[in-house]
């Protein structure tokens, strides 16, 4: 299970490295990301577990920031990636909902935490501006990363996880 | 239904593995998702009147209002310049790490908005009446 973790771990930094290497989707909104580690730890969560997945999102929402060296990102990033996670788990475990809501319904959250922080890091609650924005976007990529993680976990090689 | 007899394997992976990509409870949560996501949309694309004044807050605090109508240039000792050019507003220089404050360009419509988390700064586009003072509920003049 540690090897497991390991190698997801490391599919979902490669993953946070790139995307924060490829330039913004909306050239006016820089801060808009497609959440793409977000597949991972759907996968992580389902396939593998709730310890693992957490660990995943915490040595990945530190590392990530400082490899592409800027580490006031981690303030966002691990908040944010914990508490989405916290609400991924909660979906998941119900067994009521398909992956691509729960998947929006955790862009969402991830988003609305880092708004939270941005408040405070500004101290002011004009940030929550961006709120529409964010609201928009985060349903549009949720959707398809939750798919992206539906279609992984359904194709997935059941023999890789067997031993 | 348990095709896999794994204890370290949990059932979620075969659970997910054979359900369709949307089940029966997803279409109310959907339905809620998708309308705000429709109602942000509208509301972020309805065009906004071009400002007049820009606020700039720092650590919360405003610390400047300037007429959009004017050639400026404007330099912060915590390590921003802002740009007033054309009834538009630009941060030009930032020495914060992302550079997500320079990135956004510039700044004219009521509402629109620019922050430099780093820095704890942040410019607003104020129009003439105020319609979207009540938005951030943070009017201070």
């Amino acid at each position: 299970m540690i090897a497991y973790t390991a190698i997801t771990l490391s599919a979902a930094l490669i993953i946070g490295v790139i995307e924060s290497l490829l330039p913004p989707v909306i050239p006016a909104l820089p801060f808009l990301r497609l959440g793409l580690s977000n597949i991972v730890l759907i996968f992580a969560l389902v396939a593998l577990g709730a310890a693992p997945a957490f660990t995943i999102a915490f040595l990945k929402s530190v590392l990530v920031p400082l490899l592409v060296g800027n580490p006031i990102m981690i303030a966002y990033s691990l908040p944010a990636a914990l508490l989405s996670l916290g609400a991924t788990a909660l979906l998941v475990y119900t067994r009521k909902f398909g992956l691509p809501t729960v998947s929006t319904v955790a862009s969402l959250v991830h988003n609305m935490v880092q708004l939270c922080v941005a408040a405070l890091m500004t101290g002011t609650a004009l940030v929550f501006g961006y709120a529409p924005y964010l609201i928009f976007t985060g349903t549009l990529t949720g959707l398809a990363v939750g798919f992206a993680a539906y279609l992984i976990l359904r194709f997935f090689p059941k023999k890789l996880l067997e031993n | 239904m348990n095709s896999s007899n794994q204890e370290k394997r949990p059932k979620l992976f075969s659970y997910y593995r054979q359900s369709k990509p949307f089940l029966r409870a997803d279409i109310l949560l959907l339905a809620v998702l998708l309308t705000a996501a429709v109602l942000a949309a509208v509301f972020s694309y309805t065009g906004k009147p071009l400002g007049e004044r820009a606020e700039i807050y720092i650590g919360g605090e405003l610390v400047g209002t300037y007429d959009l109508n004017q050639n400026k240039e404007i330099v912060y000792e915590i390590g921003i310049t802002v740009h007033i050019h054309d009834g538009e507003i630009a941060v030009t220089e930032s020495d914060c790490p992302d550079q997500l404050c320079v990135h956004m360009g510039a700044i004219s419509k009521t509402g629109d908005r620019i922050i430099c988390a780093p820095n704890k700064f942040v410019v607003v586009i104020r129009g003439e009446n105020n319609d979207y003072g009540a938005i951030t509920g943070r009017r201070q003049s």
